[in-house]
C-alpha cells in the first residue's frame, strides 16, 4: 500500500519537483497551490502525511497546521513544515502547534525523503500501538502492565504506574527482572502463568497473560495479602464459632431447603452416631430409625418449616415432651430461613431452647390466682416460706420429699440447717438482702444438704410476699435441684462444620465474653439491646447491667470460676443503648479455645414475665379479698363442671364450705335433680358450639342447700378464658326473701284488685238497683195527699210504697249474701268430695220441683267422681244450676238434665247441661255472670244466680264456662285445675 | 202546649212508670202515653208505626237497666230504624244512675237528646218539650 501525501506549495515549480521526487520514492501525492482547497480535500479523504510550505499568500502553513490540529485533534497524521532557513519564530510556533518535522529551504532531495520516510515509519508504529492500546485494560483497579517482546513496558495503567513509582531503585531492578523473566517464560509456554511476588509487605498474585500473535504480554497484579489475612481470620473464627455451636446450651440444626439435615449440634442430638448418620437425611428417615416415635412433633415441625420457607420469616412454636419421669419439658423452637442474594431460601436454621422453667413460671402465675396454696403444696419444685429470722414457716411436699425431711422436721426450724456450715453466713446475708430489696426477685445457686447428708446443687428463686395486709412480709423461696443438670453438662464433642452465619443468624441474643469483656455478639443481641458489635467490643458486661445487680453477677462469675461450675445463670436488669431496662436471665457456659477461656452467654429477655408476675402476685390477694367480700356467691367451675373457686358467700348460701365444694361437680352440690339433665346438656352444648342457653343472662332457678331444701336463686353465668382454658364464673344471689315478698305482694295485689272489682260492682248496684226504689219512695211520698188520706190515689200510693220498700230490702239481702259467700268460701277447707253424692243430694233437695217439671236426669262419671274441693260450693252451684234449669225450661219439651265428669292431666271437669230455653250468647257475652242480670222476662229472676255461682267457683280456684243456644239449652263447664296454688319460681 | 203525638215510656219498673205518668199528666193532661216494660216490644211497635205520624211518639223516655234488652241495646237497634220513621222522636234517657260512665255514654250517642235523672217531674218534662219546639 502506498502512502498518500498531501502537498501544499504555492510555488508551482517547487511543487512539481517535490511531487516528482516523492512519486519516484513510491508515495502517492495530492498537490495543491491553494491551502484552502487543500484543507477541503484533507477533510474529505484520507492522507498519511501533510507536507506544507509556510509562506503562502492565502493562508500560512501555521494556519493550515492550526486548522488541522484543532479541527481534527484525534487524527494521527505527521505534519512536515517547509520553512525558510532561520525563521526561528515560525519554527517555535510550529513546534507548539503540533508540527512533527521541519525542512529548511533550500533542501536536498535526500533530506526531504529521509524526513518523510521517518514520519511515515513513526506513523505506522503509532498506528500499531494505537491498535494494541485499544485492547489494554487501562481501567482495571488492580495494577496492569504490558511488556512487548523487546522487554519494554508498553502500556501501564494508573495503578501500576503508582506502584512502580513507589519502588526504590533497588526494588525496581528486582521488579523488572521478575517481570521480564516471567514474560519470557509465559511466551515460551504460550499460556497464562501465575507467580507470587512479595513487595513492600504485600503479597501479589502476578498473572502473565501472553499474546503470542500480538507479541506482547499483559501482566495482572492482584494484592492477595488482604484475602490471605481474611482467610486466616475466617479459619480462626470458624474454629471459634464451631466451639460455640458445639457448646451451645440449646438445640441448633441447619437444614437444606428440602428439609434435609445439614448440621445438628450435640445438644440437638446427643448420640454422636445418629448425629453423623442424620446428615443428608430427613425427619421421616429418623422416624423410620427410631420406631415407634411420636410423630405429632415431626408434623408440626414440617408445617413450621414450610411456613418459614414460604413466608420467608421466622416461625416459632413450642413443643412439649413428656420426660420419662413424667414431667413436661417445653422447648421453644424457631425456624429461621437464610435467604440468598436471589431471594431464595438457601438454608434453614432450626433453633430450640428449653423454656420449661419459663413456661412453668408462666403457668404458675396463672394458676396461683386460683390455687395458690395447692400450687405451693404440689409444686414439683421445692418451696419454702421463710421469715426474717430464717425460720421455716411453711414448706411444700416436694421440698420434704426431695430433701428427705418430714414436714415436722422442717417446720419452725431454721433454714440454716439445710445448708453446709460454711454457707451459713452467705445464707443469712442473702435473706437479709431479700427483705431489704423486697421489691425485687432474687435468685442464686447454692449447695444444700439432704437429711442423709448428700449434697445437692440448687437454683433458688426468692421473693418477699405479704400474705395478708396485716401480716409481716415473708420470703417465698422456690428451689430447683440442678445437680443432675450440672453433672450432665459435660464437654460436648465437636463433629461437623459450622460457620459464622449460624451464630450471627441465631434468633437468641448470644454474646461471647472474655474476662468480662464482650468479644463478640450476634445480630439478635444487637437488635435487642441496640448496640452494634463494634460498639460492644471491649466493653465490660457490667457496664450494661443495672448497678445493683453487678455485685451479684460478679460474685456469680467468680464463684463459677472457683467452683468450676459449668453453667452460670443469673437474672439481672440490662440497659439497652436507649436506656431502657430489661429483665434478662444470663446463662453462661465456659469453653476454651486455643488455651483462652471464654464465656458463651445467652440473654433471655423475661421482662414481660417478671412484670406479669409482680402484677399477679399483687392482684392475687386483692382479688381473693374482693371475691370473699362479694355479696353474691361466686363460684368458678371448669369445663367439666367441677368447682375451682367457692367464696364465703357461696358457703353462707349453700352450706357447703369451700373445702367441701372444691373439686366436686356442681350438679352434685347445688343443682336440683330436675335441673341436672338440663345443666349437663347446657355444658355439653357449650363444649361443642361455644354457646350455652344459660350464659350471659340473669336466670331465676331453684338451687339446693346442703341440708336438702330448695332455695330460689338468681344466677348469672359468664364464660371466661384463662390461658386457653374455658371456665365459667357463676354469680349467684339468694332471692328466697325477695321471692316470698314478691309472692305476698302478688297475692295482695290480686286481693286488692278483686276487692276493687267488688267495690265497683257495689257502686253500680247502688246506682241502679238501690237508687231506683229509693227514688220511687221519695217521689211516691211527694204525690201523697195528706188532706185526703182516704183518697183512692193514696191507697194506690201506699201499695206501691210497700213494693218499693220490699225491693230495697231484697236487694240489700242479696248483696249481703254475695259478700258472705265469698268470705265463707275462702275460709273453707278443701275436702274429699264425691261429685255423684253431692249431685244426688241436690236432686233430692229439689225433688218436688223436678217432679212437677217432669224432669229426666242423666249422669255419667268418667273414671272417678272424687276430687279435692269445697263441698258446700259444689252443693250451692249444683242447686243453682238445677233451679235455673227448672225455671228456664222450655214449655215445648220435657226438661232433661245431664251431669258428667272427666279428667285430663291438668284438671277435673264437671259438665252440667239442660235442654231449656237457652240464651243468645252473641248478645249476652259481656253481661253473663254479672250481678243483677236477667235474661228472661217471663219468670221471676233476680239476676243473682249466675253471678253467685261464678263468684263461688272463682273464690275456690275453679273456672266456669257457658255455652248456650236459644231454644236448644245451656251447658255449664266447671274446670277445677289440680294444682291450684303454683309458686312461680 | 198540646201534643198531637203520644209520649213513649220504656221501663221495666211499674212504679216508675206509674210516677212518670203522673208527671206527664201534670204537664200535658191530654197527652197519650204508650208504656212498655220490655224494650223489644217498643222496637216492634216503632217499626210497625214508622209511616203513621200520629202514632209515632214525640218523646221516648228510656230506662237503661232492663232485663233481656237493656237500654243501650235498644238504642243500637233504634238507630238502625230511626231514619225510616216519618217523624223522629226526641229520645230521653230516664235513669236512676248518676254513674258518670252511663251519662257520658248517653251524651256520646247520636240519638239521645237528653239525660234525665229519675224521678221524672213536670218541670223536667217541660224543659225537654221546650227543646223539642226549638228544634228545626
Amino acid at each position: 500500500m502506498r502512502e498518500r501525501i498531501l502537498l501544499i506549495e504555492d510555488d508551482q515549480v517547487l511543487q512539481d519537483s517535490i511531487n516528482e521526487l516523492l512519486s519516484i520514492h513510491g508515495f502517492d501525492v495530492v498537490a495543491f497551490s491553494n491551502p484552502e482547497k487543500a484543507l477541503i480535500s484533507f477533510n474529505e479523504s484520507s492522507f498519511d502525511l501533510v507536507l506544507c510550505d509556510n509562506r503562502m499568500p492565502i493562508m500560512s502553513g501555521l494556519g493550515v497546521l492550526k486548522h488541522i490540529r484543532t479541527q481534527q485533534p484525534d487524527r494521527f497524521i505527521p505534519f512536515i513544515m517547509i520553512t525558510a532557513y532561520d525563521d526561528r519564530n515560525t519554527y517555535r510556533s510550529a513546534m507548539l502547534g503540533g508540527a512533527d518535522d521541519f525542512i529548511n529551504k533550500p533542501f536536498k532531495s535526500a533530506e526531504l525523503i529521509a524526513s518523510v520516510q521517518k514520519q511515515i515509519q513513526k506513523l505506522n508504529s503509532w498506528k500499531d500501538q494505537l491498535e494494541a492500546y485499544a485492547n489494554f485494560p487501562n481501567e482495571n483497579p488492580n495494577p496492569v502492565t504490558r511488556v512487548n517482546t523487546k522487554s519494554e513496558y508498553q502500556f501501564s495503567n494508573p495503578t501500576f504506574k503508582l506502584l512502580y513509582a513507589s519502588l526504590t531503585q533497588e526494588e525496581r531492578s528486582f521488579f523488572d527482572r521478575f517481570i521480564f523473566t516471567g514474560v519470557k517464560e509465559a511466551m515460551k509456554v504460550a499460556y497464562n502463568l501465575s507467580r507470587q511476588l512479595e513487595l513492600k509487605s504485600h503479597l501479589y498474585n502476578v498473572t502473565f497473560s501472553p499474546q503470542t500473535d500480538k507479541a506482547y504480554t499483559n501482566i495482572y497484579f492482584s494484592d492477595i495479602s488482604v484475602i490471605l489475612k481474611t482467610e486466616e481470620k475466617m479459619k480462626r473464627q470458624e474454629l471459634f464459632y464451631k466451639e460455640i455451636l458445639d457448646n451451645l446450651p440449646a438445640d441448633l440444626g441447619v437444614f437444606t431447603p428440602e428439609m434435609r439435615y445439614a448440621y445438628v449440634n450435640p445438644h440437638g442430638i446427643k448420640n454422636t452416631e445418629i448425629r453423623e448418620w442424620i446428615i443428608g437425611k430427613t425427619d421421616l428417615d429418623y422416624i423410620e430409625l427410631r420406631k415407634p416415635l411420636r410423630t405429632d412433633h415431626i408434623d408440626r415441625r414440617a408445617k413450621a418449616f414450610q411456613q418459614a420457607k414460604n413466608e420467608l420469616k421466622n416461625v416459632e412454636w413450642i413443643d412439649d415432651y413428656i420426660l420419662p419421669d413424667g414431667t413436661i419439658q417445653y422447648v421453644q423452637r424457631t425456624f429461621h430461613p437464610v435467604i440468598n442474594e436471589q431471594g431464595n431460601v438457601s438454608m434453614m436454621i432450626g433453633y430450640g431452647t428449653d423454656i420449661t422453667e419459663r413456661q412453668l413460671a408462666a403457668e404458675e402465675v396463672i394458676q396461683s390466682r386460683l390455687r395458690y396454696k395447692t400450687l405451693f403444696d404440689n409444686n414439683p419444685q421445692m418451696a419454702f416460706i421463710v421469715n426474717q429470722n430464717g425460720k421455716v414457716l411453711d414448706v411444700n411436699n416436694a421440698a420434704c420429699f426431695q430433701l428427705g425431711y418430714s414436714y415436722i422436721d422442717l417446720i419452725n426450724s431454721s433454714v440454716l440447717n439445710l445448708f453446709p456450715a460454711h454457707y451459713h453466713k452467705t445464707v443469712t446475708k442473702t435473706i437479709e438482702m431479700c427483705f431489704k430489696e423486697s421489691d425485687k426477685q432474687h435468685s442464686w445457686e447454692l449447695i444444700k444438704h439432704k437429711k442423709d447428708g448428700t449434697l445437692i446443687h440448687v437454683l433458688e428463686v426468692a421473693r418477699t410476699i405479704q400474705l395478708t395486709k396485716e401480716s409481716e412480709p415473708v420470703l417465698l423461696v422456690v428451689c430447683t435441684d440442678i445437680t443432675e443438670k450440672k453433672q450432665n453438662e459435660t464437654l460436648l464433642q465437636e463433629t461437623s462444620d459450622l460457620n459464622k452465619m449460624l451464630i450471627e443468624e441465631m434468633p437468641v441474643p448470644v454474646a461471647v465474653i472474655k474476662m468480662g469483656e464482650f468479644v463478640n455478639v450476634n445480630n439478635s443481641f444487637s437488635q435487642l439491646f441496640g448496640y452494634s458489635e463494634k460498639e460492644l467490643k471491649g466493653k465490660l458486661l457490667t457496664e450494661l447491667v443495672e448497678k445493683s445487680y453487678c455485685d451479684l453477677l460478679t460474685k456469680k462469675i467468680e464463684e463459677r470460676y472457683k467452683s468450676n461450675i459449668r453453667v452460670m445463670e443469673c437474672e439481672v436488669e440490662v440497659f439497652s443503648k436507649n436506656g431502657q431496662k430489661s429483665n434478662v436471665i444470663i446463662s453462661g457456659t465456659l469453653f476454651t479455645n486455643k488455651g483462652e477461656t471464654y464465656t458463651l452467654a445467652a440473654f433471655n429477655d423475661i421482662t414481660e414475665i417478671r412484670i406479669a408476675q409482680s402484677r399477679e402476685l399483687e392482684a392475687e390477694s386483692r382479688s381473693k379479698t374482693i371475691l370473699n367480700a362479694s355479696l353474691d356467691a361466686v363460684i368458678l367451675i371448669n369445663i367439666n363442671g367441677e368447682v375451682i373457686e367457692w367464696n364465703n358467700q357461696a358457703h353462707a348460701i349453700f352450706g357447703f364450705s369451700a373445702d367441701e365444694a372444691k373439686g366436686k361437680k356442681l350438679e352434685q352440690l347445688i343443682v336440683p335433680a330436675g335441673y341436672s339433665e338440663q345443666h349437663r346438656i347446657g355444658m355439653e352444648k357449650y363444649r361443642k358450639t361455644g354457646h350455652g342457653p344459660a350464659l350471659n343472662k340473669i336466670l331465676e332457678l331453684p338451687a339446693v342447700h346442703k341440708d336438702g331444701h330448695e332455695i330460689p336463686v338468681e344466677l348469672f353465668i359468664v364464660p371466661i378464658e384463662i390461658q386457653g382454658k374455658t371456665m365459667f364464673s357463676a354469680f349467684i344471689r339468694n332471692i328466697e326473701e325477695r321471692k316470698k315478698a314478691e309472692n305476698q305482694l302478688r297475692a295482695l295485689a290480686n286481693e286488692l284488685s278483686q276487692q276493687n272489682e267488688d267495690l265497683k260492682r257495689f257502686a253500680y248496684i247502688t246506682s241502679h238497683d238501690l237508687r231506683a226504689p229509693v227514688i220511687n219512695l221519695n217521689t211516691l211520698l211527694d204525690y201523697y195527699d195528706y188532706n185526703n188520706p182516704a183518697s183512692a190515689l193514696n191507697a194506690d200510693l201506699i201499695e206501691r210504697f210497700k213494693q218499693s220498700a220490699n225491693r230495697i230490702s231484697e236487694t240489700l239481702n242479696d248483696l249481703l249474701e254475695v259478700t258472705k259467700i265469698k268470705d265463707r268460701t275462702q275460709a273453707l277447707q278443701k275436702t274429699n268430695c264425691n261429685v255423684a253424692e253431692i249431685f244426688d243430694q241436690c236432686i233430692r233437695d229439689n225433688e218436688e220441683e223436678l217432679r212437677k217439671a217432669e224432669a229426666e236426669i242423666e249422669t255419667s262419671y268418667d273414671a272417678t267422681s272424687h276430687l279435692l274441693f269445697h263441698k258446700t260450693v259444689l252443693n250451692s252451684v249444683f242447686t243453682n244450676f238445677i233451679t235455673n234449669s227448672i225455671k228456664y225450661r222450655s214449655p215445648d219439651r220435657k226438661l232433661k238434665i245431664q251431669l258428667s265428669t272427666s279428667i285430663t292431666d291438668t284438671a277435673f271437669y264437671i259438665r252440667f247441661a239442660d235442654n231449656g230455653l237457652g240464651m243468645d250468647m252473641d248478645k249476652l257475652k259481656n253481661r253473663l255472670f254479672s250481678l243483677y242480670q236477667r235474661f228472661h222476662t217471663h219468670v221471676d229472676g233476680k239476676g243473682l244466680g249466675l253471678y253467685l255461682v261464678k263468684s263461688q267457683l272463682e273464690a275456690a280456684g275453679a273456672e266456669l264456662d257457658l255455652n248456650s243456644k236459644v231454644d236448644a239449652g245451656s251447658e255449664f263447664i266447671i274446670k277445677i285445675p289440680f294444682i291450684t296454688e303454683q309458686i312461680p319460681v | 202546649m198540646q201534643l198531637s203525638q203520644p209520649i213513649m215510656i220504656i221501663d221495666d219498673d211499674p212504679i216508675n212508670n206509674f210516677l212518670s205518668k203522673l208527671a206527664i199528666r201534670d204537664s200535658f193532661p191530654l197527652a197519650r202515653v204508650i208504656e212498655f216494660e220490655n224494650a223489644m216490644d217498643a222496637l216492634i211497635y216503632l217499626n210497625s208505626k214508622k209511616d203513621v205520624h200520629n202514632e209515632l211518639p214525640a218523646i221516648i223516655l228510656l230506662d237503661l237497666k232492663m232485663p233481656v234488652m237493656e237500654g243501650w241495646l235498644f238504642l243500637d237497634e233504634y238507630s238502625k230504624i230511626s231514619q225510616q220513621l216519618v217523624s223522629t222522636p226526641v229520645v230521653c234517657v230516664l235513669s236512676a244512675s248518676d254513674y258518670s260512665e252511663d251519662i257520658d255514654k248517653a251524651k256520646q250517642s247520636n240519638v239521645v237528646t237528653n239525660y234525665i235523672m229519675k224521678p221524672l217531674t213536670a218541670a223536667k218534662l217541660n224543659e225537654t218539650t221546650n227543646q223539642l219546639s226549638t228544634k228545626p
